[in-house]
């Protein structure tokens, strides 16, 4: 894990009205990594997120991806660094499963084989290739969430960032996406996860980085920082195993 | 959200929805401006055509039932309603009623037509029947017209969703009881604004995050032999339109 594949160095925004999003984040995001990211509501972790799909222009500093200003080649950029929301309603565009994974690739202008390649790839990567005719409105909470990924994968990303990927999700639907997950990590993807339910993932975490105030005040382990997340307003997990913190059994 | 609304795409194995994007798009084009300039004869053609469309639609749409649409185009007729009763109410008398229900007449068939086209054919279609027909003009920006004439179809299903979110978080709230029509339309309308809004941004986020470009590459669009009978009946059928308005 020594390759740096995305990196910020002294990342600030602040808002029009003065408020600061987030404040002189430096963060190093590693090659093939499952790094976690948590922090209390108003933390500036879904600001964070949309800095480094380039959604936001910072007020300072910069972000790489592998040396390189994202901003240099934006749509190259965000080729890479695949977002799924966490509203998956909201990043629903197309008329049926196969046309809203095909959107992605079309936007990048590629052969019609080749898109029809990438969304069958794509969607048998979410077992959901027998729904691609499917109204996406019509599908379950995590079927969504599926879809979001398969959106995102037809791009061909490498770095994948999920914003509360279990939210309004039920108990089979968070073990769903959960697997989903570590099946595209163990693929080769670097996965960015930003999540306050550390119960359920905190095991697969390679690193956890905890945000407070627009800030990181803690990085590392996360059996490190178990008895920091109480005092940065996070609840800790039940237990004190890690290896326990999932709700994959 | 398992309600099938008004025009949302379906996809089937059916005619229309087999028959290419610019044919269905410039149909529709013509028959606006016809229904629109049409008397009472030539309204009654177009009517029976779109009828006849219609039960083609149903024949092969499976996620559609009749039923269903029924109980949605009442609300719409409820608002064709008050369009006439507003045009009564102007002009008073018979001729102010009968041209109120002419005029709703023609927008509701404008609707149907508005509805086939939107649910027989995809946006991304749409999009590309679009700059196929604008591309030769020159200084027009086809590909930013298509993403916009694309962009506006694909959000009024949406706004439709809101609607029935907003209207469901009312009625829970006991709003159905008030008999003050007026209330109902401010505590509806103010949060269906605002959440529309919302999602215009969130859906903006979510399709720039994946290089959203005014140029994607355009569906495969052959004309095939369902197109030219298609083409010979529109020959056949506008000019006969035309005659009967206008000789």
């Amino acid at each position: 894990m020594d390759n740096v594949i995305l990196r910020t160095a002294e990342l600030t925004h602040c808002f029009p009205n003065g408020t600061v999003g987030i404040d002189r984040i430096n963060l190093d995001v590693y090659e093939n990594e499952f790094l976690v990211i948590t922090g209390p509501n108003g933390s500036g972790k879904s600001v964070l997120m949309k800095h480094l799909n380039g959604l936001l222009k910072p007020t300072s500093g910069k972000i790489y991806l592998r040396d390189k200003d994202i901003f240099s080649d934006i749509r190259k950029s965000r080729r890479r660094i695949g977002l799924v929301f966490q509203d998956a309603d909201s990043q629903i565009v197309g008329q049926t499963v196969e046309k809203d994974t095909s959107f992605g690739p079309e936007n990048l202008r590629l052969s019609r084989e080749d898109i029809t390649r990438r969304v069958e790839k794509s969607l048998e990567n979410v077992d959901l290739l027998d729904k691609r005719d499917f109204r996406p409105h019509l599908l379950s909470g995590g079927e969504k969430r599926r879809l979001a990924v398969a959106g995102v994968l037809a791009m061909d990303s490498d770095i994948l960032i999920f914003d509360e990927p279990f939210s309004n999700l039920d108990y089979p639907g968070i073990k769903n996406v959960l697997s989903q997950i570590l099946s595209l990590k163990g693929k080769g993807h670097t996965v960015i996860l930003i999540t306050h339910d550390l119960g359920k993932v905190l095991a697969h975490a390679d690193r956890l980085v905890i945000m407070n105030s627009g800030r990181i005040i803690h990085q590392g382990k996360p059996g490190n920082l178990l008895d920091r997340l109480e005092s940065s307003g996070i609840r800790r997990p039940d237990g004190d195993e890690i290896g326990k913190m999932t709700w994959l059994k | 959200m398992a309600e099938i609304n008004f025009f949302h795409y379906r996809k089937s194995e059916g005619i229309l929805n087999a028959l290419h994007p610019g044919i269905k798009l410039v149909s529709f084009f013509l028959l606006s401006i016809l229904t629109f300039s049409s008397g009472i004869l030539p309204l009654s053609l177009i009517s029976i055509f779109v009828l006849i469309l219609f039960i083609l639609f149903f024949m092969k749409s499976k996620a559609v039932h009749v039923s269903g649409f029924m109980k949605t185009l009442s609300g719409f007729l409820v608002f064709l309603l008050l369009i006439s009763s507003g045009r009564w109410l102007a002009e008073g008398g018979r001729e102010g009623l009968s041209a109120g229900l002419f005029y709703s007449w023609k927008l509701l068939i404008l609707m149907l037509c508005g509805h086939l086209l939107t649910s027989t054919t995809d946006t991304s279609e749409i999009h590309g029947a679009v700059h196929m027909i604008l591309n030769p003009l020159p200084l027009v920006p086809a590909g930013r017209i298509a993403a916009m004439v694309s962009l506006t179809i694909s959000f009024i299903p949406l706004i439709f969703d809101q609607y029935t979110e907003c209207r469901e978080a009312y009625d829970s709230r006991l709003g159905s009881s008030s008999a003050n029509p007026l209330r109902k339309i401010f505590y509806i309308a103010y949060p269906l604004m605002l959440n529309t809004v919302f999602r215009a941004e969130e859906v903006a986020d979510a399709m720039e995050s994946r290089c959203y470009n005014d140029n994607p590459t355009i569906p495969d669009m052959r004309i095939r032999n369902c197109d030219k009978v298609a083409i010979l009946f529109m020959m056949l059928f506008f000019p006969l339109i035309i005659y009967l308005n206008y000789v």
